[in-house]
């Protein structure tokens, strides 16, 4: 592993607490996912240094063109690829939304749960 | 990693507000501000966590709010040296006043006094361009960086602590009389340069256009 300079530690912790940044994002995942910095990395495909350079990039933001241009830019300057990018920040969104209202997101779980189960037989009919 | 070493795209990433302009920047330009303030305030040589912590600081500033640069008024590298030099001062101005070990070893100022108002001009005139007109001036009179850093602390901020003018000149490690005795000489040579070059007439100009 290379040693890490200092500045760039300093600015990976001052970033790590705003969430417009992929370190808060890459911090909070690897909380929720009990995962070690090397497990991430190997999601990523990338070294420590490449990790902290992304890190201070900003994570893109709601949905849309935007959001995909965003991540475009930066998996495009960090030659990392999008969809473990993508998958990050869609977990930690989730994770997040459900640690904030629980109530709401189980509930619309369960929705969507109850409309998969009943819309499963009339496809399985349609494809008859 | 696909780093902009064109300084010219580096600005405009940043005033785009780019999701990587951080990065780009800390890639671009940490190493060398970092040596080169190192250089300059060897203050920090023993532990350089301030420093380091002053140049994050104004990097992560500039781009929250990257319309605070103007690039007709200066390059963007010039900006963040003077924006973090700036702020050093600052840094340094704080812990002497905390330390309040020299308390006001004030060189005292030399016969020329400037008498010089800058409210009635700072009323009229947008600070910026009021800024832009006087770093120019400096810059025109005084070739080297440091003497123009010198002036703007006599006559604009007008600092008269020994300590502050110690730490610019770096002669932090002399003892407090040749302290005192150094930066009477450079204020007196800053004064005369100035007056000799018409500042006087050129702080008039900038009333009569305000």
């Amino acid at each position: 592993m290379p040693n890490i300079p200092k500045m760039l530690n300093i600015l990976y912790n001052k970033v790590s607490i705003d969430p417009q940044y992929f370190a808060w994002y890459f911090k909070r995942y690897m909380e929720f996912e009990n995962k070690k910095l090397d497990e991430l990395l190997d999601q990523l495909s990338t070294d420590e240094i490449g990790y902290y350079h992304i890190a201070l990039c900003k994570a893109p933001n709601g949905s849309g063109k935007d959001f995909t241009n965003s991540l475009n830019t930066v998996s495009d300057f960090t030659k990392i690829n999008i969809f473990p990018l993508l998958q990050i920040v869609r977990s930690v969104d989730n994770m997040v939304a459900f640690k904030e209202n629980p109530d709401a997101v189980s509930s619309t779980l369960m929705a969507a749960r109850e409309k998969d189960s009943t819309d499963t037989p009339s496809k399985k009919n349609n494809e008859f | 990693m696909k780093v902009n070493c064109d300084e010219k795209i580096i600005e405009n990433l940043l005033l785009k507000k780019d999701p990587t302009i951080l990065a780009q920047l800390y890639i671009a330009y940490a190493d060398e501000l970092l040596c080169f303030f190192l250089n300059k305030y060897q203050t920090f040589q023993n532990d350089p966590t301030d420093l380091i912590s002053i140049i994050t600081d104004s990097l992560l500033k500039l781009t929250q709010s990257p319309n605070k640069f103007n690039p007709q008024l200066s390059a963007l590298k010039t900006y963040i040296y003077n924006d973090i030099n700036g702020d050093i001062i600052n840094a340094l101005g704080k812990r002497i006043t905390q330390k309040n070990s020299v308390h006001y070893n004030v060189v005292e100022l030399d016969s020329i006094n400037w008498n010089i108002d800058l409210g009635d001009i700072n009323a009229n005139l947008d600070q910026k361009d009021l800024e832009f007109k006087m770093k120019a001036y400096f810059a025109k009179v005084f070739p080297e960086i440091l003497d123009q850093e010198l002036a703007w602390m006599i006559v604009i901020d007008k600092t008269r602590e020994t300590e502050k003018f110690g730490t610019i000149l770096n002669i932090e490690q002399k003892d407090l009389k040749e302290k005192e005795e150094i930066v009477k000489r450079t204020k007196d040579r800053i004064n005369v340069k100035l007056k000799r070059n018409g500042f006087k007439e050129f702080l008039k100009n900038l009333r009569r256009n305000a």
